[in-house]
């Protein structure tokens, strides 16, 4: 199922940027020399056409009736590392990367983890620290800040 | 000789206190980060660039960052072996075969010699490695000044030809996840016309995917999502090692000659070959059973089975310097990282650099000498101690390694853009692996995707877009001539059995 899906997928990436790049000018331009879209243009319609024997190749195997993509045992542990990434992301986005980092770590470690509540809040607090001190005060690469910041008055 | 003052001058570049330091803290890091999880040679070092971004200003500060990133990958190259050995998980993809034998012996409770022989391999073969490049990559570098536009693109054809031959993947996944590769490359300005291209009305695309961000998706969120699948228990062995067992492995390694020798010169080979160090570190182990008086023996804790593929790996992964340096086609992903730490500290890769950037090139090969020695001091001394941050459960190292992804992928640009795609490549990184789709052309093609369009379009506009431009001469169509041969092989000898009708069409 998957292997159809990724293909799928493949399939519709490789037709839009053959497409976008028909739109570019993926020909010769007057002035000599080839356009833009030249290359692009090529590489869509080979994706396309690589995107189609992989699926000729899986119809033909049936390899995706047999093989399991994942174990429905292994679902819950990749979930519990994937979403609450994703949500650290956002997080990043509206908190900062130092307080989303503290309580991204530290509640990880307390739920999934289930550390006890010093060891957690220790690392959140830890980490958080020798973070500013290396990227902000050591090599001056300042890094994204948010309300707790903004209060704080460190800029 | 020519060649040994430029060392020298390399030697005395490398070696002041500033960068013998930076080399400490780049082994350092590099160990840490082949022993960790979902960390490697590749996005370890994509990671650390941003750091050196500020250096890369001046020549000396360049030749600092080049040590220390270096460092990183070498120190990532001693690392995989501790948890090879200690821990039967290999940290990359290249000990793998290490653990074959490596694990055994640590059962054994010969883990102390286990590790010994796997770092003095590793050092012997990097100690190769680099003897190689002193001497040879002058003379291609000089030779390689000679091409043009159609022979670097037979170079880089080449190159991605080779994949396709010797890829395990199927042949189609191989092709398309090099078009992604070079679709993303794409994205953005076009630097001939100055056109925009596939960014769809979005401005954050002007500047295309940086294949930073990409790597550190890929190969770190990517490997993090498939570790927690095995539901990571560590449970190893100690990793004591003390001065008396090092002394009698040292003794007993020269016993060990044959398999060293020719482990140097199957990792130097295939090193130099795109995705060289994985291959090379099998093949290794494979000659050595094969040679060896008892074959079967091996699998069961022969000390052989350790040295072969570690010695392999280590002179392919320094030798994947030797293209990266002279033609500024990397061997392997780091290399290709690195090579794209070079181009953002405003250096052209490729023959050039042995003319224009003597100091540069040099104080790097310099200390790669120096590196790979005190690498191996390093490692023999901290082991334990890398051993025992695996023993740090994994809900505090996952979290923990998420975190430097995202900081990682910020930096390249102070970009919060650039963390959404780290995190969708992190998905694309898992899914792949999972249904087989190679990740290093892919990468490769990211790197090298706008320096070959380059090479195509200045050879087309040359040739008023004759493409038998590419058969102009003798060298361009030979490199034509074999690439496409290796893209053809694999579909006529399929064809060929199917047409005998000796197998089922199975995957072309």
């Amino acid at each position: 199922m998957v292997e159809i899906v990724v293909a799928v997928t493949l399939l519709a990436f490789g037709a839009l940027v053959a497409w976008d790049s028909y739109r570019t000018g993926s020909g010769w331009s007057a002035s000599g020399g080839p356009r833009a879209g030249y290359f692009p243009f090529r590489l869509g319609v080979l994706l396309v056409l690589s995107a189609l024997a992989i699926l000729a190749q899986t119809f033909w195997q049936r390899a995706d009736l047999r093989g399991r993509f994942i174990e429905p045992g292994q679902i819950r542990p990749v979930l519990t590392v994937a979403l609450p990434s994703l949500a650290y992301v956002a997080g990043v986005q509206w908190l900062g990367i130092y307080v989303a980092s503290a309580i991204f770590v530290g509640a990880f470690m307390h739920f999934v983890g289930r550390l006890a509540w010093w060891k957690c809040v220790a690392v959140a607090i830890g980490h958080v620290v020798f973070m500013y001190w290396l990227f902000e005060k050591r090599f001056f690469l300042p890094l994204p800040k948010g309300p707790l910041e903004a209060w704080l008055g460190i800029s | 000789m020519d060649e040994i003052s430029l060392l020298f001058a390399g030697f005395r570049a490398a070696l002041t206190p500033h960068n013998v330091a930076l080399m400490m803290l780049g082994i350092s890091l590099g160990v840490l980060v082949g022993v960790l999880p979902g960390l490697g040679g590749p996005n370890g070092v994509a990671i650390l660039l941003p750091l050196t971004f500020a250096m890369g200003a001046t020549p000396e500060g360049r030749v600092s960052a080049i040590i220390m990133l270096s460092s990183i990958y070498w120190g990532a190259l001693f690392g995989g072996a501790i948890t090879s050995i200690l821990f039967n998980i290999p940290g990359e993809a290249w000990s793998v075969a290490t653990t074959f034998d490596g694990y055994p012996l640590a059962q054994k409770g010969r883990a102390g010699e286990a590790l010994t022989a796997a770092f003095t391999g590793s050092f012997v073969g990097a100690f190769f490695g680099v003897v190689m490049i002193t001497f040879l990559a002058p003379t291609v570098a000089r030779f390689a000044l000679k091409f043009g536009p159609p022979a670097f693109f037979g170079v880089y054809f080449l190159t991605f030809a080779s994949f396709a031959g010797t890829s395990k993947s199927s042949y189609a996944k191989t092709a398309a996840a090099t078009l992604i590769g070079f679709i993303l490359a794409a994205i953005g300005m076009d630097t001939v016309t100055g056109q925009l291209r596939l960014t769809f009305g979005t401005e954050k695309l002007l500047n295309g995917v940086d294949f930073l961000v990409a790597v550190i998706g890929l190969f770190g969120l990517g490997e993090i999502f498939l570790s927690m699948e095995e539901g990571l228990a560590f449970r190893g062995s100690s990793g004591r090692i003390d001065l008396k067992v090092v002394l009698k492995t040292w003794r007993e390694f020269p016993r060990y000659w044959r398999t060293v020798l020719q482990s140097c010169f199957i990792g130097a080979w295939m090193g130099i070959k795109p995705g060289g160090a994985i291959a090379a570190s099998f093949m290794s182990y494979a000659v050595a059973k094969r040679t060896s008086k008892n074959p079967d023996e091996f699998g069961t804790g022969r000390v052989e089975g350790v040295i072969a593929p570690e010695t392999a790996a280590h002179a392919a992964g320094v030798s994947a310097m030797l293209p990266m340096l002279t033609l500024g086609i990397p061997g392997s992903g780091t290399a290709a990282v690195l090579l794209g730490g070079l181009m953002m500290w405003g250096l052209q890769p490729g023959p050039m650099l042995f003319v224009e950037q003597k100091e540069f090139v040099w104080g790097l090969i310099a200390s790669m000498y120096l590196s790979n020695a005190a690498g191996l001091i390093v490692v023999l001394a901290t082991v334990p101690l890398f051993a025992a941050i695996l023993r740090v459960p994994f809900s505090i190292i996952a979290p923990l390694i998420v975190v430097v992804c995202a900081v990682g992928a910020y930096t390249v640009h102070n970009s919060m853009f650039d963390v959404w795609i780290m995190l969708i490549f992190g998905v694309i990184g898992y899914v792949f692996k999972k249904l087989d789709y190679p990740l290093a052309p892919l990468t490769l093609a990211l790197v090298l995707g706008d320096r070959m369009e380059d090479a195509f379009r200045q050879s087309m506009l040359g040739s008023q877009g004759k493409l038998s431009t590419f058969w102009g001469h003798p060298l361009e169509g030979t490199l034509m001539t074999v690439g496409i041969a290796l893209l053809l092989l694999p579909v006529l000898t399929k064809l060929w059995t199917v047409m005998r009708g000796r197998t089922t069409p199975a995957s072309i």
